[in-house]
Parts: structure tokens; C-alpha cells; sequence
């Protein structure tokens, strides 16, 4: 990719205003390479955790912005990322999403490389000058990796801020999860449910803190889950997939959080409506290990989705990582993952995969109709038949208030935040400094 | 009375013609009360409710399934989806003491949806059907219906229709 010209970032900051978005940022190609260039190359992305390579060896093939990678446990544990091609010839090293290998060989010319990435072996090595041997044919690497709490996180260049830093409040969207296990342990699920779109990444990001969707989005599902003959019959999680009409009045007293590098979630639906947490196996297990009163703060902890810009979005409750995978400008994959807490009942791991599966899979009744929304708004950005999108639910009583005072969850002040912070890496020359 | 697997052909035969004919309330009717309804995403998938899968259903989720099909805010069906399927290479693989049969065929199902908001949708399903198969007189109740999808590992397109 050529590298972006500045023509471009000029233009690119006249399509973001106060309230509202350019349809350019959904449809254009020249806006996506930059995306990648600048964003997902920048921003620190959660890429996968520690279970999923628990031995030397072990790898996992993933995403990072625009680079495919390897994400690989070497011999002395350490988690590497290496790019996921050959520095000879340049075809893919590893074809498989995931493996076991002692060495990576390319299978072009049989170029070996260590689990560290080193450079180890090839056929006539004498046929090339001893500098490029020593340094040249090594992996590239990504050098900014952190680990938080076994949740592995890449940034493909580096500099900016730390992972810390960067994240801010939202690291306890991982706490949650990892909370839930007496025994402060998980490991992931094997398996991946995944779903398609056919438009652009952003639009999952908007929609994932929109308290107001389901009103709309997600009815017909509702009202079916609703009336269904036997509805003691339903799996538990089901009912609370659609949430109710009956919500309405409440949802100006739950509250958005918004931090300074684009995460976001809706909080304060339990405390509004006092709702009792079960005092169920989970809850006793909680007891034994940290206490009443930590067990109950645990299950009562109350992050809806929370989204890590511009990578995945964490639902702690259910246990559940999605990570968001753009393909092109109008083409979006999404990875749900589910996790086992280690001492908690199989009760909690089956909801968790039942919520996964159902809040992912393109086949779910309540996943079809956002799927078919966003599919809807594409089509009319790709074609004109509006230049700008309305994103100012809430702007006015905000700017009256001052930026200082926290949106009611019914504002749309968190896409106004994405899209602030994505400016800031499209257009900056060294976005992400503290 | 014709034979077991003639008499299973018929019947999974009619299944196909109940979803591709949208007469979801009579292809519910074909499955037992405690039925299982599923397709996981890992091939070598074991247990229910320990897997990642397209859909892993009890008989009351299905039956939401097919009554947001009629509902008229159901806009991913807006105009509804067409199907046409293919249910074959039909195999008896046992039988059970409590008379249930074990079945294994193959299925392929193209799905057509006319869309104003954009260009028609195509999609292709394919995969290994197994079911378990109650004999009810001369046909049968379905207790189990797992569909091993040959692209299980990918993502899929949105869609409403049951497979």
C-alpha cells in the first residue's frame, strides 16, 4: 500500500462534525487502507489469550490490522507474534488456524525458522552473503506485546501509549470475566462461532451500545421468545438476549462510560431496577473462595458489552469475547469466543456458550436483524441516497452540561467518542500519546 | 408396511417439503418434546451444550424460531427468504433398544432471498445430517437433528430459515 498522502487525511477530517458522520467513512476503499494503516496498525488489538497456546509450541494464526500473523509459544514460554510469511519469497509460513510444531518451516524452499523466530536453516545457505544470514531471514516481529491477566494484546507499530494506558477503565472489562472464577482462572472454549456482514466494521461498534436497538432491531425476537408455549422450558439466558419494552422507562437512568482511547459500556441496569443476584452453586463457590461481600460485588457487577476499540467487545456476565475482523470496506467477519471459569460450576461455562453462540451466530434470529440493519445502511451509503449520518442523540443536552458530565446510556455520545478518537489516529502524526 | 429405510426416505423426504414449503408449524409437529436441534461448529463436537454451534436448540427455541418467522417485524425476512433442498445418500446406521433409529444422510439446501434494500442474497448449506428417529406408527418423530455443515469453522451470513 502506497503511503496515505496528506490530501487524504485533510479529507478525511472534514467528514467527522459534532453530531454527525460523512457516508465516505463507510464506503470508500482509500478511507479503509488508511484505517488499517493508521488505526488497526496503532491501536493496541486483543489477538487471543494464553489458553489457546497453553504449550511450547502451540500456535494460533490471527489478524492484526492488515498484517496476518502468528501468535506462538516458543521453548522458554514466551508468547511471539511473528508475521505470517516467509522473508524469502513471501508465501504464508502456517496455513492452519491453529498447531503444534517444533520449528516453522516455509512450505516453499523449506526455510526454517526457531519458535523465537530466529532464522535456522535453508538449502545452499552458502549461495548467499553470511550478512543476510545472520539478520535478514529472520521472522519480522511484533515487537509491542503485552499480556494482561492471560488476554494477549498486539500493536503491529510500535510507539504511543502503554497497554494500561491505553485501555484505562476498560482493563476491568477482562477483570469481570476473570472475577467470575473462584478459582481467578479461565480457559477458552475450542471453537469459534462466527457471523458475516456485508458492511463496513464501524457499524458493530455503533450498534453494540445502543440501549435503544432492541426496541427497534430485536422486537420480532422478543415477541416470539415471549410467547412461546412452554417458555419455562427456554434456556435462561434466552430472556435476557431481547430485553422488553417494558425497560423503556428506565433506560435514561442507566449511565454510558466512556474512555479517553474509544471503549465503551452501558452500566447500572442491576442497581436501577434492584435486581437480586441468584444465590445459586456460583454464587457459593464465590462465597468459599473471596467472602459474602466480594461474591456478591462480583456477581453484581454490571459492565452491558463492553466494547475495546477498535478490536472486540467483552461481555463479563456471559463469560464472552467477540472480536471484529474487517475485511474491506463492506466486508466484516466477527469471532465470538466463549471461556470456562476453573471452579465454577458447568452450569456457568454451558450459558456462556449458549450466550456466545446465540449473540453470534448468523443463523440466531436475534443476530439476523442487526445484520440485516447494517446491511440496509450500507446500501444506502454506497449509493448516495444521503450524504450524512446522524449521530446526535443526546449532543445538545451534553455540550449544555459540559463534556465532563457522564451521558445518560441512552446517548449516542460514545459513537461520537469512537469516531473522535478514530480521528485522531487517521489524521494524527502520533495519535495514542498520552 | 414397506421397509425401514423407505419408510425414513418418505419421511425426511416430507421434512424437506414442510421447511421449503414454509409450513413451519407442521415441521415442528414432526419433532419430539424434549428434541434436540443443532449443528456445531467443531466437527469432533460430543456434547451439547459443552460446543460452539450455529444453533443448539431445545423444541420451545425452535418454536420461537419459526414464530418470528410470521411476525411482521422480522425484518431480515423482509421479503421472505426461498428455499429448495436436497435430503440424500440416506443410511439406516442402527437401532436402538427402545426402537429409536439412528440415521445419517446428506443435505444440501440454496437459499434465494430477493432483497429491494441491496442486490439478492444466494447462499449454499451443506453437510452430514444425523437424527435420531422415534418410530410413530408408520413414520416417525424426530428426538435428534445434528447437521455437521462442511464449512462449520466459518462464518456465515446472516440467515432465518431453519436448515
Amino acid at each position: 500500500m502506497m503511503a496515505p498522502d496528506q490530501s487524504l487525511k485533510k479529507h478525511v477530517a472534514d467528514l467527522i462534525k459534532p453530531d454527525r458522520v460523512h457516508r465516505d467513512i463507510y464506503t470508500d476503499p482509500d478511507i479503509f487502507d488508511l484505517e488499517m494503516d493508521t488505526l488497526f496498525s496503532r491501536a493496541w488489538m486483543y489477538v487471543g489469550h494464553v489458553s489457546q497456546i497453553p504449550n511450547k509450541g502451540d500456535y494460533i494464526t490471527t489478524r492484526l490490522g492488515p498484517q496476518d500473523v502468528i501468535i506462538m509459544r516458543d521453548n522458554d514460554g514466551e508468547v511471539n507474534i511473528f508475521h505470517n510469511r516467509c522473508p524469502h519469497r513471501g508465501p504464508h509460513l502456517c496455513g492452519n488456524s491453529r498447531g503444534n510444531t517444533k520449528r516453522i518451516v516455509c512450505p516453499y524452499h523449506a526455510w526454517s525458522f526457531t519458535l523465537k523466530g530466529k532464522f535456522f536453516g535453508m538449502p545452499f545457505p552458502e549461495e548467499y552473503p553470511q550478512e543476510c544470514l545472520k539478520s535478514e531471514f529472520d521472522l519480522t516481529r511484533v515487537e509491542d506485546v503485552e499480556i494482561y491477566r492471560g488476554f494477549i494484546f498486539a500493536r503491529l507499530k510500535p510507539g504511543g501509549v502503554d497497554l494500561m494506558t491505553y485501555l484505562g477503565e476498560a482493563r476491568s472489562g477482562f477483570d469481570d470475566i476473570i472475577d467470575r472464577s473462584p478459582e481467578g482462572e479461565i480457559e477458552i472454549i475450542p471453537g469459534a462461532i462466527g457471523h458475516r456482514y456485508r458492511a463496513n466494521w464501524k457499524m458493530m461498534f455503533e450498534n453494540l451500545n445502543d440501549i435503544l436497538h432492541p426496541m427497534g432491531a430485536h422486537a420480532s425476537a422478543a415477541t416470539a421468545i415471549n410467547s412461546v408455549s412452554n417458555p419455562a422450558k427456554l434456556h435462561p439466558v434466552t430472556k435476557s438476549l431481547v430485553g422488553s419494552s417494558k425497560m423503556m422507562p428506565v433506560l435514561p437512568k442507566l449511565q454510558s462510560k466512556i474512555t479517553r482511547y474509544g471503549h465503551s459500556y452501558a452500566t447500572g441496569l442491576i442497581s436501577v431496577i434492584n435486581q437480586e443476584i441468584p444465590k445459586g452453586d456460583h454464587y457459593h463457590a464465590l462465597e468459599k473462595a473471596y467472602g459474602a461481600a466480594r461474591a456478591e460485588e462480583i456477581l453484581k457487577t454490571d459492565r452491558h458489552l463492553m466494547l475495546i476499540y477498535p478490536s472486540s467487545n467483552v461481555n463479563g456476565a456471559q463469560c464472552t469475547i467477540r472480536v471484529v475482523r474487517p475485511l474491506s470496506v463492506n466486508e466484516t467477519e466477527v469471532w465470538g469466543y466463549a471461556f470456562r471459569l476453573k471452579g465454577a460450576p458447568e452450569e456457568v461455562t454451558r450459558n456462556s456458550v449458549f450466550y456466545c453462540n446465540i449473540a453470534t451466530s448468523g443463523f440466531s434470529p436475534v443476530v439476523a436483524d442487526d445484520l440485516e440493519i447494517y446491511e440496509r445502511a450500507q446500501q444506502v451509503h454506497e449509493r448516495g441516497m444521503t450524504d450524512w449520518v446522524n449521530v446526535a442523540r443526546g449532543y445538545r443536552q451534553e455540550a449544555d452540561a459540559g463534556r465532563n458530565a457522564p451521558p445518560p446510556a441512552t446517548s449516542e455520545e460514545y459513537i461520537r467518542n469512537q469516531y473522535r478518537v478514530w480521528l485522531e489516529f487517521l489524521t494524527g502524526d502520533a495519535p495514542c500519546q498520552a | 408396511m414397506s421397509g425401514l429405510k423407505s419408510r425414513i426416505e418418505d419421511f425426511l423426504t416430507h421434512e424437506a417439503a414442510l421447511l421449503d414449503d414454509k409450513r413451519f408449524d407442521e415441521w415442528l409437529e414432526l419433532y419430539d418434546e424434549d428434541a434436540h436441534y443443532w449443528a456445531p461448529v467443531l466437527p469432533d463436537a460430543a456434547e451439547r451444550g459443552e460446543c460452539m454451534a450455529h444453533f443448539d436448540e431445545e423444541r420451545s427455541f425452535m418454536e420461537a424460531r419459526i414464530q418470528r418467522l410470521r411476525l411482521p417485524n422480522a425484518y431480515s425476512e423482509h421479503p421472505p427468504s426461498r428455499t429448495c433442498r436436497l435430503i440424500s445418500n440416506i443410511q439406516v446406521m442402527g437401532e436402538d433398544e427402545d426402537g429409536s433409529v439412528q440415521v445419517r444422510a446428506n443435505l444440501v439446501v440454496h437459499e434465494f432471498r430477493l432483497r429491494v434494500t441491496g442486490e439478492p442474497t444466494r447462499a449454499l448449506y451443506a453437510g452430514a445430517v444425523r437424527y435420531t428417529l422415534r418410530p410413530q406408527g408408520d413414520a416417525f418423530r424426530i428426538h435428534a437433528k445434528r447437521i455437521d455443515l462442511i464449512d462449520s469453522e466459518g462464518a456465515f451470513y446472516l440467515s432465518s430459515i431453519p436448515l
